[in-house]
């Protein structure tokens, strides 16, 4: 019996013994298979197991490394103290990181985790230690950090940018303000621009209005005046005909020379006057808007000659030399009686200013498209450049000094008059005291080419 | 002796002609009418050989006294010179066409005397102006 139940349990120890044996396989091939380096220690903390993952990582053969303190791996031997430390104080230290040397010194970092060991009665026999290798991590951890600080040189950066930009804004938000400023001053510039343009544009029309009222006023006043003058001629040519009938029948009949003499001086004056105020009539009357002129085309030349036979007379006593050189064929559509009147004032006049000796007189005419020029040249007193301005003037005498009866200072007021109503023109050109002087006046041609 | 009739409304134009003609050779006798309407009533009693008829008077203008003379023909064929202070064109061609002459103020005794004899003279030699004045 006995014999049997000791069999029995012999097989049932041999069963556990088996069991026992193939738990143990299946633990160290478990372990084994783990790619976790793995280590166990005993209190003292030398080295009392390992796995295939350890010594691969570590580089070390199981003998080089069993019984061996575990702070060989450590570069940092505080590390250990530590893990050791804080394991005893809360059970577990879990993911310490730290750097281990392997057999060739390579430095690995890895996280360690580590655990008491502890018998089936709960005491304290050692230590178990897993390593990971966090290389890896470390270089996506470092990886990142590059990123990150990349990332934290690019954020300043564009921070810079940004407050760059800010800046730019800024400025820009100022010019903008400015220029809201300058655009409401402009607007305001403009506002007030055109009501100045509006306020000149009122100005210019009462401007325009008065300009034309007293242009229509000054009309008026100039018609007064020529309406007065005509008057005031006529007027004056009543009274005028007995002195003219009667001084001379009284210095015929007079004897005493000393009162002959003073009915000269009465006579010359009574024909200065009488000229004065036929003169100062034509003028009048070829302004005024009645005045008829009897048109006709006319041969000049040969009217030049009826004229030089009639006005032979009036040279008194100097040598006068007239030439004609008006071309045969030159005609000029004009009243013969005004024309007749601008020659008979421009060469009395050449007569009149030049020295005692004499002077010579040159007549010419020249087709210029459909106006005749027409010049009298004289080798007389000339004048000078003031002079030429006012001698188309009326009552202008070139010397004032000079008592002259005469000249009544309207022969040429009235030549001007009358070329300009022929729709002419009339200039003098000399080239200065003593070089004489040239008249010139223009005439319009025939209508029609003359035959 | 020949009678002019002198119509001017200045005394003095027609006292100085007067003298002007009246003092010389005796051809000559001046009688004056200060208006159109004295003009008129002389004609009544004398026929004068020639009459110096002045265009701008008052009341009664030369155009006028003219025209009224021109109607009868008691005194239509009296030569009329005018005088007249106008100097315009329409003054000299109504004065030389409608009239005998025409002369402007203030004018020269002999030249008056030389146009007066020229229109007798004419007056004698041509027909055509005695029609033209009817």
């Amino acid at each position: 019996m006995v014999e049997k139940e000791l069999k029995e349990r012999i097989v049932n120890i041999e069963i556990v013994s088996a069991d026992l044996n193939d738990l143990e396989r299946y633990i160290e091939d478990l372990t084994n298979f783990i790619p976790l380096p793995l280590v166990t220690l005993n209190p003292a903390l030398k080295i009392i197991d390992m796995n295939t993952s350890f010594l691969f990582t570590t580089g070390y053969a199981q003998y080089e490394i069993l019984s061996t303190t575990i702070d060989v791996l450590f570069r940092n031997k505080q590390d250990i103290h530590n893990i050791i430390t804080k394991t005893h104080d809360s059970g577990v230290t879990k993911n310490y990181e730290t750097v281990i040397s392997t057999k060739e010194k390579k430095e690995i970092p890895v996280s360690v985790t580590c655990v008491l060991r502890t018998d089936e009665k709960g005491s304290f026999i050692g230590y178990f230690i897993a390593f990971i290798d966090i290389t890896d991590l470390k270089l996506v951890e470092k990886s990142l950090h590059e990123k990150l600080e990349r990332l934290q040189k690019s954020e300043l950066a564009t921070l810079n940018i940004m407050e760059d930009l800010q800046n730019t804004i800024q400025a820009l938000t100022i010019a903008e303000t400015k220029i809201n400023d300058k655009n409401t001053e402009l607007q305001k510039i403009n506002t007030e621009l055109t009501l100045a343009r509006e306020e000149l544009t009122i100005l210019n029309r009462d401007l325009e209005k008065k300009v034309k009222e007293r242009t229509a006023d000054v009309e008026k006043l100039l018609k007064q005046k020529d309406e007065f003058i005509s008057q005031l001629g006529h007027d004056l040519k009543t009274p005028l005909t007995p002195l003219n009938i009667l001084i001379p029948i009284v210095k015929e009949q007079e004897q005493d020379p000393k009162l002959k003499e003073l009915l000269d001086v009465i006579s010359n004056n009574l024909q200065y006057m009488k000229n004065l105020v036929i003169k100062t009539l034509e003028l009048a009357q070829l302004n005024s808007e009645n005045y008829l002129f009897g048109f006709e085309d006319i041969n000049l030349s040969q009217q030049i000659c009826n004229i030089l036979k009639m006005e032979s007379t009036y040279f008194g006593g100097k040598e006068v030399t007239i030439q004609n050189n008006i071309p045969q064929d030159i005609f000029v559509h004009a009243d013969l009686l005004q024309i007749k009147e601008v020659f008979d004032n421009l060469i009395s006049n050449a007569v009149k200013y030049s020295q005692p000796d004499g002077v010579k007189i040159t007549l010419d005419a020249q087709k210029k498209d459909e106006y005749i020029v027409v010049s009298v040249k004289d080798t007389g007193n000339g004048l000078d450049s003031p002079q030429i301005e006012h001698v188309f003037d009326e009552f202008y005498k070139v010397d004032y000094s000079r008592h002259d009866l005469q000249s009544t200072g309207l022969g040429l007021s009235i030549c001007k008059r009358i070329v300009e109503k022929h729709g002419g023109r009339i200039w003098i050109e000399s080239e200065g005291k003593g070089k004489g002087s040239t008249f010139f006046f223009t005439l319009k041609a025939p209508m029609k080419k003359q035959a | 002796m020949k009678t002019i009739l002198v119509v001017d409304d200045n005394p003095d134009v027609i006292n100085s002609l007067k003298i002007g003609f009246e003092d010389s050779t005796q051809e000559y006798r001046i009688l004056g009418a200060e208006s159109g309407y004295k003009c008129l009533e002389l004609l009544n009693n004398i026929t004068p050989d020639i009459i110096l008829l002045d265009i701008m008077m008052p009341q009664m203008s030369g155009w006028e006294v003219f025209e009224r003379i021109k109607k009868d023909t008691t005194f239509s064929t009296i030569p009329i010179i005018f005088l007249t202070a106008r100097t315009d064109r329409i003054a000299k061609n109504a004065g030389s066409f409608l009239g005998d002459d025409y002369i402007e103020k203030p004018f020269d005794i002999i030249d008056l005397k030389k146009r007066i004899e020229i229109v007798f003279r004419n007056k004698k030699s041509s027909p055509i102006l005695d029609k033209k004045n009817h």
